[in-house]
Order: C-alpha cells, then structure tokens, then sequence
C-alpha cells in the first residue's frame, strides 16, 4: 500500500522558497509551470527570475535577487490532480526614514557666474537616486519662474561612480556664440541677471530617505570669460616650510573637478602625493604634500584637459573665432611652473 | 596627454562572468553580436549571443516596461531603469539594458525580450564575450580621498559602422569628450582611438562637440556616421576620418529646432524614399526626408532655426525614448506615457 502523500506546501528558506512534495519528473516547461513565485498580485506581472533545484521531495525556487521586503510575494505550487496550493510571504512596510543626506557643495562657488558658465556640480553627503535629477533642480528667474531648456538634459545624467556628485551642463547650443539657440534664445544666464538655482528636498537618496533641506543658491550672472586660461597669470606660494602646503592663485575660477583632477605636483616627472583643495571660489589651490617635501626643485603641472567654469583650457577659449587666424591656430597644451623648496 | 582613455586593452575573456557595472548603451553588430557600452567600468563588451535566427513574426509590445521588470526581479518600478534598448536584427528579439536599485551601485543585467513579450535574462556568465577597456586604471591622484575615481564616461551610443564599434561619450568633468572607433572584431590595440569631434557654428565659431547619438549612413557607397551634437545640429563624418588622434569636424547638413535635442534615431526605405526617423527632447518624433541626404552641403552662414534637411514632425508619436528599426516596415519604440514606460512597435511612418 503506497504511503499517503503529505499535504502539498511552500515555505519560505534563508535563500528562497521550497514546494513539496514533488514526486515525479521534470515537467517538460521547466519547474515554473508548477511552482512559482510572483511579486504582487498583478496577474499579468511575470514570474520572479530565479533558479530551480531538486531537493528530495522539494522543488526549491531561488530569486536572481533577494527580494524588497517590502513586497508582498505571492508563490504557487500546481500539485498535479489538485487544487494549487497559494501562500503568502512578504510585505513588511518599510518604515520611513528620517532624512539624513544634504547637498554639501554646489560649484562654481561664487555668488558671481560669467554669462558662460558651462556646467555647475552637485555634490551630496550620500550617494543619491539616479533617473530623477531634472525632476528636481531648477533655476528660476528674478519672478521666481522656473526656466526650462537650459541644461543638457541626458537620461543617464552623469554621475560621478559614488552617485554623490552630479555634473549638470549648460546647454551647449545656447552657450556657443553662432549657434541658432544662441542666437535665438541667448545664453542660458543673462549678464546682470539674478537667478536663484534650487534642489527640491523631494529628491530622494538612493536608500530611499529624503533631503534634510532643499536647496538654494542664488547667482548673479556676470559678462562672459572668453580668454584661454593663462597659467603665467596664476601666483604660485611655495611652501615655508617642509609640511606647509603649495599655495596657487589663479586669475580665474576654475572647474571644480579638473582644477583638482588636472593639476598635480611633480618632481622630476613623478606625481608628488599631496591632499589638495580648491579654496576662494575655486580661485586658489592649496598642495598639502602628504609626505613632507624635500629640498629641490619641483613643479606644478596642469594637464590640457584642464578647464575654467566656461570651458576655456590653457591657450585655447571654449569658442574659437575661425575668422581670427591667430584664435584659429590655438591649440589647447599642458603647462608646467617651476618652483624650489 | 595623460587624459584617460588614451589607450584601449584588449581582454578576451570567454569563461568569465562578464562584471558590467553600468548599461548605458546597446547595439548589434552582425551575427549576433550585442555590443554593451558600460561607462561606469569604461569598457565595451561584445556578447556573442548566439540568437541568430528569426523567432516568430509580429510586434513586441509591454505595456508598463519597469513594472514587469521589477516584478521579475523582486523589486518595486521606482528601483528600475532602462537606459537603452536594441532590436537583435537576426532574431527580432528585444535586447533591455537594465539597471536594478536606485543607486549608482545598481545591479546591472541585459534581459531578452522576445514577441509573445517573455522576458528572460541573458546569462553573462556562460555568453561568450569579449572587452575592450576603454580608461586606463585612474592614476592614485585623481581619486578623491577615499580612494574612489570621480571621473566617469557616460556612454550616450554605440554602434557597428563598417568593421568598426564607434562609442560617443560623455565626460563628466571635461566638456571635450571624445568618440572611439575601435575596430570589430577587438584586436590586440595599445593605442587608442580616442577622436576629437569639433563643431563649426556657421563658419564663425569653432567648438569641442560630444556626440549624444549617431547612426550609419551610407553617402555615395562610402560608409559615414550621421551624428547629432549636445547641441542639437545633425552632421555628417566620414568613418574614413574616424582615425587615432585625429581632430574632425562634422558638416552640419540639418538644425532642428530652437532648444530641441535628438534622443535617437534609425534609417529606413519606404516607397522607394529613404527616411530618417528621430526622436527629440522637445519636439516629438520627426521624420526626415534622407532621399537627397548627399546634397545639402555645410550650412555656413546664419540660418533658420529649422534649416537643411526637410523634415515633418509626427503628432501621432509622444514621449518616445528610445527607437530601433523592428523590421522592414516598423520600429521598436520605448515610450513614456505619464509614469509608465512602454515597449510597443510603431509602423515606419
């Protein structure tokens, strides 16, 4: 006399869900045709991806990814010549999270911006939620009105890889000279303008919290900067003693990024490591050698990927006149200043 | 130059799980090939799929994309993102970059698509692949404190043109990025083929000019990219002068609108026309009319805002994304209606 079958069930593992018993073959479809596990009830939502394995008289189901606790899971067992079993698992609210991440920095950090300002970055205390960015900054004019059409505004945003600083450009057809939108709309910030940029607190963190605050910056525009960057323009400090830093004045602001990323001490060609800052409005540079420096000579090297905020590189404006042969033959180039400690 | 990117490696790796940490950008190259630009790990990959031959007829339609996703994946739509699509044009199947988590540590994976709408995920893990890498490891001084490189390519396209995987990227620091031409099959390259693409404003102004989205285009038999700029013009480029260091500058042949931006776009022949079908930020999807493509020569002087190459906007079409061509006669379309995305195949118009 056969044993009777136990009555069919699914429970819930560490790793994933079992239905049993099961005491035949492999159904010709794949195990999902008789075990399967849904994230909510939508019936025409497929079944979760994930992995079958046979264990005894269990089909274990495995999710390609664990999942939010948050969702109501919905699994189904087809025991043959019976009624599906059906249970429930899941569905834990998420409690709400008290908000902790701010916008720490947003650059150029001047209250003044030339007419030209290429770009301007976010910098947040945590990594943020990404797909959701021109949703949620804006800069609205002196009537308060929010202005559109002034970046560029790309679905997969650029992030640094932390997703805790956001690089938003202008948009470039409206800031170079020549351009229809340049001609017809004018540059994205008016000279004499007063502009007021702004981040909703509604913009949430990629854990899910909201910002603390919102945010707001307000921006008086000045007259455009068209000039290459000039490095014999820039005021070098150097070091008083073996620990104090290099000091760097600039003539201009630079980009916040690149004036970090693209100047770096050497010394005999080799990086000397230094924690560097940009300090007075992206205006100065400090080196704090991370070892102290040595007697010699050494120099400061800024690479031709090195911008100001208007996209200006080293012997070279964002907008070159081709009708100027001088500006024509302009090429961007690296430079090297010297200095001895 | 010291710039990243300066140099391309070749990793041929076809045991390996594939370690993408970013999908941004998706295309096919022949046979099968699905090509995946991942900007966050700088790196190409090529996936030999094997998906060669046509599976069924008729259109793929699923209505609200990132709920069915998120269902699959055991999670809510508000953790789903779908930065590119790409018809496979041997099998008809649909291949989804998608990214699972809020974050820029989402998980990353390619589902398949195929008519009857079934999703299913391509296995990284026993697909056979092969990678370029694009950025050379960030030298020690250009990660911030904590060790972590700041600077990131995002991959805006990618595609197969003429034996060659172009990749338009866009920086996040420096405005002047760079597009790649790197030949297909990956060889063995120490030198990159990082390319500077400038921009002319109508003879007066001369600029650095990404490229957000291209495709091939055949002028005269010769193969060329039609590209269109961030800021907004369609250009011409030979692939010919796609070449290692090399400094070009498109031909503008269209403007499109005040303050409109091509988001994607295809080539097709109708009635014995060919058409070119965009889809824009600001002014809907336009069908332009390629047929005389050849003769508009540079636009030079101060023009229109909607001068060059004729075009017709087409009303019928709203929130469009992203397109492919499907088939002969239609496109794949991924379409924003309110907070849903839908996947729905569009006659060519």
């Amino acid at each position: 006399m056969s044993e009777a079958a136990p009555a069919p069930r699914i429970s819930r593992t560490a790793e994933g869900f079992r239905a049993e018993p099961w005491r035949g073959a492999e159904p010709s479809g794949g195990w999902g045709e008789v075990f399967a596990v849904f994230a909510g009830d939508d019936p025409a939502a497929p079944a979760m991806l994930g992995a079958y394995a046979r264990d005894g008289e269990a089909i274990v189901f495995t999710p390609r990814f664990s999942p939010a606790p948050s969702l109501r899971l919905r699994a189904v067992y087809r025991p043959p010549s019976i009624e599906p079993v059906v249970a429930r698992f899941g569905g834990v609210p998420v409690p709400p999270r008290a908000p902790t991440t701010r916008v720490l920095a947003v650059t150029p950090s001047a209250a003044v911006w030339p007419e030209n300002v290429l770009k301007l970055y976010v910098t947040f205390s945590a990594p943020m939620r990404i797909g959701v960015a021109w949703d949620n900054i804006c800069i609205r004019d002196a009537s308060g009105s929010a202005m559109g059409g002034l970046f560029v505004e790309i679905d997969q945003e650029l992030w640094d890889p932390t997703g805790r600083r956001l690089t938003v450009l202008f948009d470039p057809g409206r800031i170079k000279r020549g351009l229809v939108d340049n001609i017809n709309e004018g540059p994205p910030l008016a000279v004499g303008g007063t502009y007021r940029l702004e981040i909703d607190a509604t913009w949430r963190d990629a854990a899910g919290g909201l910002l603390v605050e919102p945010f707001s910056k307000v921006i008086t525009v000045a007259a455009p900067l068209r000039a290459p960057i000039d490095p014999s323009a820039w005021r070098l400090t150097p070091p008083a003693s073996s620990t104090e830093p290099l000091t760097v004045d600039f003539d201009r602001p630079l980009d916040a990024a690149l004036g970090l990323g693209a100047i770096t001490v050497r010394r005999d060609g080799a990086i000397v490591l230094c924690d560097a800052e940009l300090e007075h409005d992206e205006t100065r540079a400090v080196f704090h050698p991370t070892m102290p420096w040595g007697p010699g000579r050494y120099s400061l090297h800024a690479e031709d990927i090195l911008e100001d905020i208007a996209g200006n590189r080293i012997g070279r404006p964002f907008d070159i006149d081709a009708k100027d042969p001088a500006q024509k033959a302009m090429v961007a180039s690296a430079a090297d200043l010297a200095f001895e400690i | 130059m010291a710039q990243s990117g300066d140099t391309t490696t070749l990793e041929r790796a076809r045991t390996q799980r594939a370690d993408l940490k970013s999908a941004s950008a998706l295309a096919f190259a022949p046979k099968g090939v699905l090509l995946v630009g991942d900007g966050l790990g700088g790196a190409i990959y090529a996936f030999e799929t094997g998906d060669t031959s046509k599976t069924g007829s008729g259109p793929v339609q699923i209505e609200d994309l990132t709920g069915k996703i998120a269902a699959l994946l055991g999670t809510t739509a508000d953790q789903i993102r779908v930065p590119d699509i790409a018809v496979n044009p041997d099998s008809g199947n649909v291949y989804l970059a998608v990214a699972r988590g809020a974050g820029a540590d989402a998980d990353t994976l390619i589902l398949k698509a195929d008519r009857s709408g079934k999703l299913t995920e391509l296995d990284l893990q026993t697909t056979p692949h092969t990678r370029v890498a694009l950025v050379d490891q960030p030298d020690a001084d250009k990660l911030d404190r904590r060790g972590n490189p700041l600077r990131t390519d995002t991959i805006t396209d990618l595609g197969y043109v003429d034996g060659k995987v172009i990749v338009a990227g866009l920086s996040n620091e420096e405005f002047a990025s760079t597009l790649r031409a790197i030949p297909y099959p990956f060889g063995e390259m120490t030198k990159g083929a990082s390319i500077e693409i400038w921009h002319g404003a109508h003879g007066a102004y001369e600029t650095n000019a990404p490229i957000r989205t291209f495709i091939a285009y055949e002028f005269d038999g010769k193969p060329e990219i039609l590209a269109s700029y961030t800021c907004t013009p369609l250009v011409r480029i030979p692939v010919a002068k796609l070449t290692p260091g090399a400094k070009v500058m498109g031909t503008t042949i269209a403007e499109l609108g005040n303050m409109n931006r091509p988001l994607d776009m295809i080539a097709y022949a109708k009635d014995g026309r060919d058409y070119i079908l965009m889809a824009n930020s600001n002014r809907g999807v336009m069908k332009l009319d390629a047929s005389d493509l050849g003769k508009y020569g540079a636009i030079t002087d101060k023009i229109a805002a909607t001068e060059g190459v004729p075009y017709e906007t087409i009303e019928a079409l709203q929130g469009v994304r992203r397109l492919d061509r499907f088939d002969e006669t239609s496109a794949l379309a991924m379409v924003a209606t309110g907070e849903a995305l839908n996947l729905t195949t569009i006659a060519l118009p």
